[in-house]
């Protein structure tokens, strides 16, 4: 490696490109003005200009940078000596102490990078992104980690027999060429998911080049496990759409899904999240809040944010739909073809056979119908069928959502499913394909049970392209290394009409490359002079002539630069001159986007014969179990691709929790049928495939229904990941289908389940479903109103803050008094905002009788937010505050052990009181009963609430006055410190915290400072090592937060880095902290939903001030009086 | 009269008063008629003879215990972490805290006998003080090691110390914490110097009676030339006088100050102004407890139980059923109180206590603390070694667990129910807890054999040897 980085600083100041031909990226945090930017003073200069000082200047400053490292060694608690590097030879455009941004994409979705010293350490949201996906998802955030994955193949090589061979790229080069040569149109490239404009471009260009002239687009599969087989299909029957529909839920009224977990795993994730959150909002849109039904059989994170979940079996799913688009084709004058197709569906025989009562059904059709062309019905998802989706479909057709809510132009593709893998598998056998090159997609591990492996046998010559020599590479003859998506080009568009480019912000640091440069490099091999001998031409070979021409100037980027800039310029841009195509590449990639919806005419043509197809009436349920293989946005997500990732693995299944194990769902009532308790093993047998597994009883699931994640049971990933449970795709048989039908039978064995939060450490069979429930009549954790009470509650609070406003202007004495008198005072909570006089001091609600005045605020007043109204429970933000704060793994037997580290946690609980009959139990078993003793069915189907919890900044915290060493103290903006150096570890802060969020180093996470005594009594440690700081892994660390040793507590800490930069920032331009995003913490920043705010509450015009004061606030154990800083928003169903 | 007529309560002599009415009589204080110079030799023979076989059996098993409780705080506490302990998130505190507070409440028994009954003029203190100060202060060693230790950075505590120095560090005087420090290190201190002075003219007789000069040199050195003058006698006296005085508050301030560790929190369970009394009480519960335990088998292997009679067991036992009864009190109060207070998290931990996940735990303190020491309403039962052995024993666990009641079951399941977890000692947590008796144990061993077991000086000064039975508990004053 020899540079990290690009531009110099003097690119900063002019929006001039740099030698590779990349932009500069706008700092961040001045709204992108370059010149406002640069007139900010840098306090110790970079060495970029000559220095001028005299004797005394330089004895004062190298005072200061004394004492500066003295306190640098204080703060790391013990920082070992290492040796350290002067930084002298800096690359061009870093700053010491300041960061660089780039726009980018991570996973195909828009992202932003932050660097430091040319490395980059953070992920957050892309500002200002048009689509309204202002946030990241936990498994963007947690890309960085894989970046610095010590696991990752460092160059290329020759496997045979799954031994490898150290190569080099000619000789690999060389091989790939003359095999694809050989084998003409008999080549095949399987990829995974491939959106970008580019990347397809280069992909048929280079299949073109090999296949001369044959029909290239059957030559390239694109695929994922998680692949839209179904919706495609579906598509194509009615509307002959090649690609998949896109659904805006931004204006939608009502919502429905059939399985559809279109808030965790449904073509775009992440944007249906922040769109489903505007449909949401109460403040904006009052009445029009839209409304979320349910069907579906496994508890997913879009039936946990419901505002009606029906828990169904997943063959009731097409009756439900089918009852539901006959009533609706009725009130809808439907054709006779229609009408005819559907009469099967009897909305009575249906509702006798589900157990979904018929009145609902007839509701929630009536109200379809109310809302017609505002309102999305979802089908399936990923786990569904291509009935489910088509009449999924055709109810959208009938309400006349297509073309309002329901977008269909083509240019959203999605990739296919299992059915592509299995029709390339068919092909393999049939030896219909010489050379297979696989990119980016791991089809030994995914296609285990369905013969992938065998058919590869049949292949001459199979060329893997991927980030590490896992278990395709290992089958693979040749590999070539892939570029993590922050070293490489690379492009995707994700949403109709966005294209986005995927910028590196780091040279690869392994010799590796990425798909483009391999695609770029087999079009055009070269020889040991770098000479090209041979060439498929078109924009392959002109990348690489462009570059080599740069190159000859002097440092140059990759060619795969010149082959996006010359596609993108040709389909978007079609400048004339080079100078202006590439100043509109320049602001496509400082943007991180462009918005082209081109010309593809929306498909509204429904073809009503595509019905007939589908079954005339519900189809019977079979005895069988229903097997589901879904996927976590937790773990490795359902492809594995991230299974090393210590903190997707030790990041909580927002549904069940779990973490480091793969285990099966079964229903409480199934299990206590059954009579296995949590952990006692299973066998799943679907056909000849069989799994045994440990259990955990997951509420809200459908009877006879196993679900379990996919994406564990690695072999080949990695130390972190190997051997970390099983398989769930060895489970899957020839149909493709995620959602199978297969047997169960309880099998010997019990395995201690890892779950983060509310579960013993290390008992033996207790592992105990109390701590996931809620009474909130008992315990009113989490306060909940619906849409009605809402809009009569919210208008009289208008009235009361009038009235408010007007005893305000009589001034003085109102600091007496408190909160609540003068206020609304609502029966969730009643904090209340008051902005008083000179002092501006902050009361909260119930602030109760007090002999102490207070703090006083005389500045800033930091408070935080939190709408659980629209908070998914997702994690990005607990993946961000990880990444933001060096946050340890602790690995699985740590998790055992209840010392999980996470600042930011999100609480999930169920409340069943709907389901009961009779309150004394109810609060009985809150108390100590077991799951033995609640009644029959309470847990079917709960109500979930998701509760982000971290430290709540108290303005009497418990922690503070307990600290024999003032380690734990309340700065004057009303953040709770925690100062690590003066800490010792006594633990009575964490035991005083009413709320639980104080996290202690129990061992030495962050460094690797192990001896003899410590590796004999603590094995563990070794592990700790590999997850914190092996190989590279150090460089993640963001350099503004302390990494903290063992013995000491930690916290959230409002992200003070944060707020420190932007108080400078705004103290340079004499100005107080702005309140339009320049100051957002990381959690903040990553939550796709926008329903985290921080900000300054001692300025009434600030967004958290309104919604602090705002009638839905509230703060949790208000009555424990430690008055928090941290405001939730109570939820508001929409039943 | 025959000194085995008379025991236990004073019996009525009709015609023995001075003036030849009535006489209550009490067993005399120390028994068998011994003489001056009988104490003298019965006290000092274990100091001036090769150890048994018993004691060097339990020292072995002491040194282990000892050896054990040293290698688990370096390896595991100081050199590996905090992990390799039960404690985790929610529970905070785990063992170290309970034997700190276990050992700190046994060390109450000490100043209680010799400053409290000192004062109040109860002169069958003499027989059992100096061991039971013995007890207290190795105790107090004990529970000093752990608060030091359960922290996660060891080397470092003794930021807790007001000192002056150039990084502005001062401890946080709202914390319980630092409380703790001075009322633990100023206990310490009156102990010792209280101990230590009642010493001195021990040591003195020892030093005289030492042949081996070395051995006279120690001792010499140790009985700060004592003379033993008139002088000397009656400063000695002031200052024991003094010193009680000052060490009597300390029985009831130092476990109040460990119970505020617990009150001024807010965890439920923990918040409780009935703590303070509740802790004091405990204490001297526990305090007597080990007392028994450690005198039972001291009386007999080192012969004393001329000195430390039937009688003073039966004391003992007393103040243990009264204790006791105390402390079931408290234990009936809290829940009254829970119930009253109509607080639903204080009302869920005392339900869960006795009910949830750690029943056991309540349960065996409750009847081990409340239930057990009632057999001590039946004279015979006080007065049965076996069975006030086995009830001294079962007292010590009930107060163990009474510690592992109160911080477990408060910690483990609090306020948010997401938060809750559970505690479950280490294999470290065992070899602290079990090796912290060995610990004490060892000193105690240690000091069996080098210390006068028994105050010479102040038994003599309530014994009459030429009257068999009682004459002097006659005397008003005492007389010395």
């Amino acid at each position: 490696m020899t540079k990290n980085v690009w531009l110099s600083t003097e690119d900063i100041s002019s929006d001039a490109l740099d030698a590779q031909g990349r932009p500069i990226s706008p700092p961040p945090l001045v709204d992108g003005d370059l010149a406002q930017a640069n007139s900010i003073q840098v306090e110790f200069p970079d060495g970029g200009k000559q220095v001028k000082m005299d004797r005394r200047d330089f004895m004062r400053l190298s005072g200061a940078a004394t004492a500066a490292a003295g306190l640098t060694a204080a703060t790391g608690c013990q920082v070992p000596v290492e040796t350290i590097v002067p930084y002298v030879n800096r690359e061009g455009e870093t700053q010491p102490g300041r960061p660089n941004f780039y726009a980018t994409t991570i996973h195909g979705a828009p992202a932003r990078v932050r660097t430091r010293a040319g490395k980059p350490i953070h992920i957050e949201a892309l500002l200002n992104h048009p689509s309204g996906t202002c946030g990241t998802t936990a498994r963007q955030g947690a890309a960085i980690l894989d970046l610095y994955d010590p696991d990752r193949a460092t160059g290329p090589a020759q496997v045979k027999g799954g031994k490898s061979t150290a190569s080099n790229w000619q000789a690999l080069d060389k091989a790939v060429v003359e095999a694809v040569r050989a084998s003409g149109a008999k080549t095949r490239l399987l990829t995974g998911p491939v959106s970008g404009h580019a990347t397809q471009e280069a992909i048929y260009e280079f299949l073109g080049g090999v296949a001369g002239g044959a029909a290239v687009s059957s030559m390239h599969v694109a695929w994922q496990p998680d692949g839209h087989d179904n919706l495609r299909q579906a598509a194509q029957d009615l509307y002959g759409l090649d690609g998949l529909p896109d659904y805006r839920l931004a204006e939608a009224r009502t919502i429905v899904s059939f399985g559809a977990d279109f808030l965790d795993n449904f073509i775009s994730p992440e944007r249906f999240s922040s769109d489903w959150a505007k449909s949401r909002s109460v403040e904006n849109r009052g009445v029009k809040m839209s409304s979320t039904v349910v069907f579906e059989p496994r508890l997913t994170m879009t039936g946990a944010n419901a505002d009606r979940r029906f828990r169904v079996r997943q063959g009731h799913l097409l009756g439900l739909a089918g009852a539901l688009a006959h009533l609706i084709a009725k009130q809808r004058n439907a054709s006779a073809v229609i009408l005819d197709q559907l009469k099967g569906y009897d909305v009575n025989a249906v509702a006798t056979e589900t157990g979904v009562k018929s009145e609902d059904l007839t509701e929630l059709a009536s109200r379809l119908v109310e809302h017609a062309g505002s309102c999305v019905v979802f089908g399936g998802g990923v786990l569904g069928s291509v009935e489910l989706d088509k009449m999924a479909l055709l109810i959208n057709h009938l309400l006349g959502n297509i073309g309002q809510t329901v977008v269909m132009d083509g240019t959203l593709r999605g990739a296919r499913g299992f059915r592509a893998l299995l029709e390339l598998i068919d092909e393999l056998n049939k030896g219909q394909v010489e050379t297979l090159i696989i990119a980016n997609t791991n089809p030994v591990y995914l296609g285990a049970a369905i013969g992938f492996e065998s058919a590869l046998e049949k292949v001459k010559n199979v060329v893997y392209i991927g980030d590490r020599l896992d278990e395709t590479g290992l089958k693979s003859n040749w590999f070539a290394p892939l570029a993590h998506d922050l070293e490489c080009w690379g492009d995707s568009a994700t949403e109709v009409g966005m294209h986005a480019i995927q910028q590196p912000s780091i040279r690869p640091m392994n010799d590796s490359r990425g798909l483009l440069d391999h695609l770029i490099a087999w079009g055009n091999l070269k020889d040991a002079n770098g000479r090209v001998t041979w060439t498929m031409g078109g924009r392959l070979h002109s990348a690489v002539t462009e570059a080599g021409k740069a190159a000859k100037a002097g440092e140059a980027p990759s060619p795969a630069y010149y082959y996006l800039q010359d596609s993108w310029n040709a389909r978007f841009f079609r400048q004339k001159t080079a100078s202006g195509s590439k100043r509109s590449f320049n602001q496509a990639l400082r943007d991180g986007f462009h918005f082209d919806i081109g010309t593809n005419t929306p498909a509204t043509n429904f073809n009503a014969a595509g019905v007939k197809t589908l079954p005339t009436g519900p189809i019977a349920l079979s005895n069988a179990w229903d097997v589901m293989l879904a996927s976590s946005n937790a773990f490795a997500d359902g492809e594995g691709v991230q299974a090393n990732n210590g903190w997707l693995m030790e990041l909580a299944d927002p549904i069940t929790h779990v973490v480091w194990e793969s285990v099966a769902q079964i229903g409480p009532r199934t299990a206590r049928e059954m009579n296995l308790m949590d952990g006692d093993s299973i066998m799943i047998s679907v056909g000849d495939n069989r799994l045994s597994l440990p259990i955990v009883t997951q509420p809200g699931l459908a009877d006879k229904t196993v679900v379990l994640y996919a994406g564990l049971g690695r072999t080949a990933v990695g130390d972190v990941g190997n051997g970390v449970g099983v398989n769930a795709y060895s489970l899957m048989t020839n149909n493709g289908r995620r959602a199978q039908v297969g047997e169960v039978v309880a099998a010997e064995g019990w395995t201690q389940i890892p779950r983060i939060g509310g579960d013993d450490p290390r008992d033996g069979r207790g592992i105990d479903i109390r701590a996931d429930l809620l009474n909130n009549k008992l315990r009113p954790l989490c306060p909940e109103s619906s849409l009605t009470d809402w809009n009569t509650k919210s208008t009289a609070a208008a009235k009361q803050g009038a009235d408010h406003g007007q005893g305000k202007a009589h001034g003085e004495g109102h600091g007496e008094h408190g909160g609540g008198e003068h206020h609304y005072n609502h029966e969730y909570g009643g904090a209340t905002y008051e902005p008083h006089g000179k002092n501006k001091t902050f009361v909260g609600g119930h602030s109760g009788p007090s002999h102490w005045a207070g703090h006083e605020y005389p500045g800033y007043r930091w408070a935080m937010s939190i709408d659980t109204n629209t908070c998914t429970g997702c994690n990005a933000c607990v993946i961000a505050c990880q990444s933001e704060n060096n946050i340890s793994v602790v690995g699985k037997k740590g998790v055992l052990s209840n010392r999980e580290m996470a600042w930011l946690r999100i609480d999930r609980y169920y409340s069943f009181d709907a389901q009961l009959d009779n309150p004394l139990a109810e609060a009985k078993h809150q108390d100590w009963d077991h799951l033995a003793a609640l009644p029959e069915g309470a847990l079917d189907n709960p109500k979930v609430h998701f509760q982000p919890m971290m430290c709540q900044h108290c303005e009497n915290a418990g922690c503070e006055t307990v600290c024999p060493f003032t380690a734990s103290m309340h700065d004057d903006e009303g953040i709770n410190q925690q100062v690590y150096n003066r800490c010792v570890g006594t633990r009575y802060c964490a035991n005083n915290c009413a709320y639980k969020v104080r996290r202690y180093n129990w061992f030495e996470y962050s460094f690797e400072r192990t001896n003899w005594l410590t590796t004999m009594v603590n094995p563990e440690g070794k592990n700790h090592a590999r997850y914190n700081n092996a190989g590279d892994l150090n460089n993640r660390y963001n350099p503004e937060v302390t990494v903290r040793t063992r013995g000491v507590m930690e916290k959230c800490s409002f992200c003070s880095q944060r707020v420190q930069k932007a108080k400078i920032q705004a103290r340079s331009e004499n100005r107080k902290v702005r309140d339009d995003g320049e100051l957002q913490t990381a959690c903040e920043s990553a939550c796709p939903v926008n329903c985290i705010t921080f900000g300054d509450v001692n300025n009434a015009e600030t967004r958290i001030s309104q919604q602090v004061a705002g009638v839905r606030s509230y703060r949790i154990l208000e009555e424990v009086g430690a008055k928090p800083s941290v405001f939730y928003l109570t939820r508001i169903w929409n039943p | 009269m025959a000194v085995e007529q008379v025991y236990g309560t004073p019996v009525l002599n009709e015609k023995k008063g001075p003036l030849g009415g009535p006489r209550w009589d009490r067993e005399p204080l120390v028994l068998n008629g011994r003489t001056f110079h009988q104490i003298t030799e019965d006290v000092c023979a274990p100091l001036e003879r090769m150890p048994s076989l018993p004691w060097i059996i339990a020292f072995g098993f002491a040194l282990l215990g000892a050896a054990i409780f040293g290698s688990v705080i370096v390896s595991g506490t100081l050199f590996t972490g905090m992990g390799m302990h039960g404690v985790n998130h929610p529970t905070g505190w785990g063992v170290h805290i309970v034997n700190f507070v276990f050992w700190i409440g046994i060390g109450h028994a000490g100043t209680l006998i010799s400053a409290v009954l000192f004062l109040f003029r109860q002169k069958w203190r003499t027989g059992v003080n100096r061991s039971a100060e013995a007890m207290t202060i190795f105790a107090v060693m004990t529970a000093g090691v752990f608060p030091a230790v359960h922290v996660g950075r060891a080397w470092f505590v003794y930021w807790m110390l007001p000192y002056p120095n150039h990084r502005y560090l001062w401890p946080n005087f709202n914390s319980p914490l630092v409380w703790d420090i001075f009322a633990i290190s100023t206990y310490a201190t009156i102990s010792i110097f209280f101990w230590y002075m009642g010493l001195v003219p021990d040591f003195a007789t020892v030093r005289d009676r030492a042949i081996h000069p070395l051995r006279k040199k120690i001792y010499g050195l140790l009985s700060l030339g004592w003379t033993g003058s008139n002088r000397a006698w009656r400063h000695w006296e002031i200052a024991c006088l003094i010193l009680s005085g000052l060490a009597t508050p300390l029985v009831l301030s130092v476990h109040t100050i460990v119970s505020f560790d617990f009150a001024t929190s807010i965890v439920p369970g923990w918040h409780a102004t009935i703590f303070p009394p509740y802790f004091v009480v405990g204490a001297i519960f526990s305090g007597f407890g080990m007392t028994l335990t450690l005198l039972i088998p001291m009386r007999s292997w080192l012969k004393l139980e001329d000195y430390i009679t039937m009688n003073h067991l039966e004391a003992t036992n007393k103040i243990l059923l009264a204790t006791g009864m105390i402390v079931g009190f408290a234990y009936s109060t809290e829940f009254f109180m829970a119930a009253y207070s109509g607080s639903h998290w204080e009302g869920f931990i005392f339900r869960n206590r006795a009910f949830g996940t750690y029943w056991w735990a309540y349960w065996i303190m409750f009847s081990c603390n409340a239930f057990v020491p009632q057999i001590f309403w039946f004279k015979k039962m006080r007065r049965s070694i076996p069975v006030m052995f086995v009830v001294s024993l079962l007292v010590n666990v009930g107060m163990w667990f009474e510690r592992y009641v109160i911080i477990v079951t408060s910690l483990t399941q609090d306020f948010l129910p997401q938060n809750w977890g559970l505690y479950v000692m280490s294999p470290f947590d065992w070899g602290l807890t079990i090796g912290s008796f060995g610990w004490f144990f060892m000193f105690f061993l240690l000091y069996c054999r080098t210390f006068p077991t028994v105050a010479i000086a102040e038994v003599k000064s309530v014994h009459n040897p030429d009257d068999g039975a009682g004459v002097a508990a006659q005397h008003p004053q005492g007389a010395h």
